[in-house]
């Protein structure tokens, strides 16, 4: 990448939030055409996590990244219900956790309730 | 006398012609045969005597010798006997050395095959330990994957628990 993904995203957010509603599409434009003459496109995927990280923690959110086992809507439903409405939960499915869930907050705090963890502790 | 003389018919003149006659015989023999005969006994005389004092002298030499050939011998024989005693005496140091090398070698074997023993044994034990760990965590996934809605239900449970508990 020629810009850190966060480096993206907060120029991405700054600009944004210096223009009315109406620029808003131009603006989401003129940033993939800048991706794309950098030859980051592929990596819009990470800037856009970036960028909704900003724009949470602006609300007063947080950014929840929750891994499940596998897919299973009454449980997503319990783990979201568990997050206030202005965080924001992204869940993704990781079939190595066995069972049970592993829980990422701004990409800093992470919390392991995974029976691989289990595994792990058991006998070490 | 004369009488007398002629009654023995001893004519006093033969007498004192063969009376002079023994004294040249004597005087000869004295002179020419006596003398030399005395000298050449005496030489022969000196030289037996000195031929057995010769003798004497040699056999008191060969005496002398004869002793200190035994001294000799002695001497030898107990130096012999000093020199047997020491390489007898150096031999069982040495062979008793040899044996204690022996010993401590034997000892020092014995101990590094004991930890050669116990490191397998720790070894075996370690690969043990690991395989039926990772055997009882295989089981244990199967287990899970065999019913997994049981488990998930119970850790997403926890799960909300922490979360609520410390309102994170």
């Amino acid at each position: 990448m020629k810009y850190p993904a966060s480096l993206y995203a907060r120029a991405f957010t700054d600009v944004l939030a210096s223009t009315h509603d109406g620029e808003h599409k131009s603006v989401v434009r003129k940033f993939a055409e800048i991706l794309a003459k950098n030859g980051d496109l592929e990596h819009s995927e990470k800037i856009l996590k970036e960028v909704m990280k900003i724009l949470v923690k602006k609300e007063g959110g947080r950014f929840v990244e929750i891994e499940i086992a596998r897919k299973n809507f009454a449980v997503e439903d319990k783990l979201i219900s568990a997050f206030s409405k202005k965080d924001y939960v992204e869940i993704s499915v990781k079939k190595e956790l066995l069972a049970g869930s592993r829980i990422l907050i701004n990409s800093e705090k992470e919390l392991d309730f995974s029976f691989q963890k289990k595994l792990r502790q058991l006998f070490s | 006398m004369s009488e007398l003389l002629s009654q023995l018919g001893i004519d006093f003149s033969l007498l004192i012609s063969q009376g002079v006659n023994f004294f040249i015989v004597l005087a000869v023999l004295t002179f020419f045969v006596y003398r030399p005969l005395v000298k050449i006994m005496n030489e022969r005389k000196a030289r037996i005597d000195f031929g057995l004092k010769g003798a004497d002298e040699a056999e008191r030499k060969l005496l002398e010798v004869d002793v200190l050939k035994q001294e000799k011998i002695r001497e030898g024989e107990k130096s012999a006997f000093e020199i047997i005693k020491s390489a007898e005496n150096k031999a069982i140091a040495r062979g008793d050395e040899i044996i204690k090398s022996a010993e401590d070698k034997a000892e020092d074997l014995l101990k590094k095959a004991k930890e050669v023993e116990d490191q397998k044994r720790m070894e075996a034990f370690s690969k043990l330990s690991e395989e039926s760990k990772s055997l009882i965590r295989g089981a244990l996934a199967k287990m899970v994957k065999l019913s997994p809605d049981n488990f998930d239900e119970a850790l997403i449970k926890e799960a909300i628990q922490e979360i609520k508990a410390h309102k994170i």
